[in-house]
């Protein structure tokens, strides 16, 4: 049974777009599948879900968005990732217990590689959602001196 | 305004936004607000630098086939629309792994190819020029005990014709 949801809409793409395409590919694949196969650590999985991401990216939608390319590519790699993930339901947070120091680093994993929201994370850690924020902020500032 | 521009700065939203973490809702407000606040855009600029750069050290090299499997899906000249519900069900599909002709793409069978860590090639490197270090260290010892050998023989020579010649005494008179 078919349903209108469910139905593929078959767009011609040019012969540029599939070379920009491949272009993105060879510049953010790895990149892409490194955020894959962190939150689907099963390889098959992970490369079914890397092929999909670059069959089904669109660039048309892109190029009329002020999202850098990069961070395109990582919103939608683990947005597809978390999507495929097995047993995503009954995700078990027991193992997070932060520290001040490490609390940066555990809200980050909790929000980017587990998918959990801001608003869940702060009622898991008994914290603000505004300190979740500043959390994330002061993890990903770190990136520049890591 | 104001305060909205301290929060999306300074209370981490940015980086929110970048990594996807926001909701959809929260991602339309912060492109709006992007478009209205070149500062902001700069601000987004460097931190996405950064991000890029943090997530591209932790970068796997999927395997060589899979290059091929990218390109026919493309090839087939259409743009599927993504279906969360698709992902779904191959996740459960995957969670019980009971069917071995899964959808999986088995790219790597015709490869002849392996891939390691990123790690072995210092490694093999380092291995390398040790043995070089040590076959070269090896020869000049091996050469340097032939050469104290042959002294060491005709120093013996040397002393066995001193010991043969009869000593005469001094004074004979």
């Amino acid at each position: 049974m078919s349903t209108i949801a469910q139905a593929v809409v078959p767009l011609p793409r040019s012969e540029e777009e599939k070379r920009q395409l491949m272009a993105l590919y060879e510049q953010y694949g790895s990149m892409a599948y490194g955020i894959i196969l962190r939150i689907v650590p099963q390889p098959e999985l992970a490369q079914t879900v890397l092929v999909d991401l670059f069959a089904t990216l669109s660039i048309a939608e892109r190029a009329n968005d002020t999202e850098p390319v990069s961070a395109f590519i990582i919103r939608m790699a683990r947005r597809k990732a978390l999507a495929s993930r097995p047993g995503s339901e009954e995700r078990s947070l027991t193992s997070f217990q932060p520290t001040e120091r490490n609390l940066p680093k555990v809200v980050f994993n909790l929000a980017f590689w587990h998918g959990c929201h801001v608003t869940e994370i702060a009622a898991r850690l008994n914290i603000a959602t505004t300190d979740v924020l500043r959390a994330i902020r002061a993890y990903v500032k770190a990136f520049t001196v890591a | 305004m104001a305060t909205k521009s301290y929060q999306y700065l300074e209370e981490g939203f940015l980086e929110a936004y970048l990594t996807g973490i926001v909701s959809e809702q929260e991602r339309a407000e912060m492109k709006q607000y992007l478009s209205e606040n070149p500062e902001a855009q700069a601000e987004l600029n460097e931190v996405e630098i950064s991000m890029e750069q943090f997530f591209m050290r932790r970068a796997v090299p999927p395997p060589p086939g899979l290059r091929d499997a990218v390109m026919n899906r493309i090839n087939q000249n259409e743009i599927q629309q993504w279906r969360p519900e698709a992902d779904e069900s191959r996740a459960r599909n995957s969670a019980k792994a009971t069917n071995p002709e899964s959808q999986y793409v088995h790219v790597e069978v015709d490869d002849t190819h392996i891939r390691v860590h990123k790690y072995w090639r210092p490694a093999f490197i380092a291995v390398f020029v040790l043995s070089k270090v040590f076959l070269i260290a090896g020869l000049y010892y091996y050469f340097k005990a032939g050469s104290v050998e042959r002294e060491l023989e005709q120093l013996r020579q040397q002393n066995s014709i001193q010991q043969t010649i009869p000593t005469r005494p001094l004074n004979t008179r």
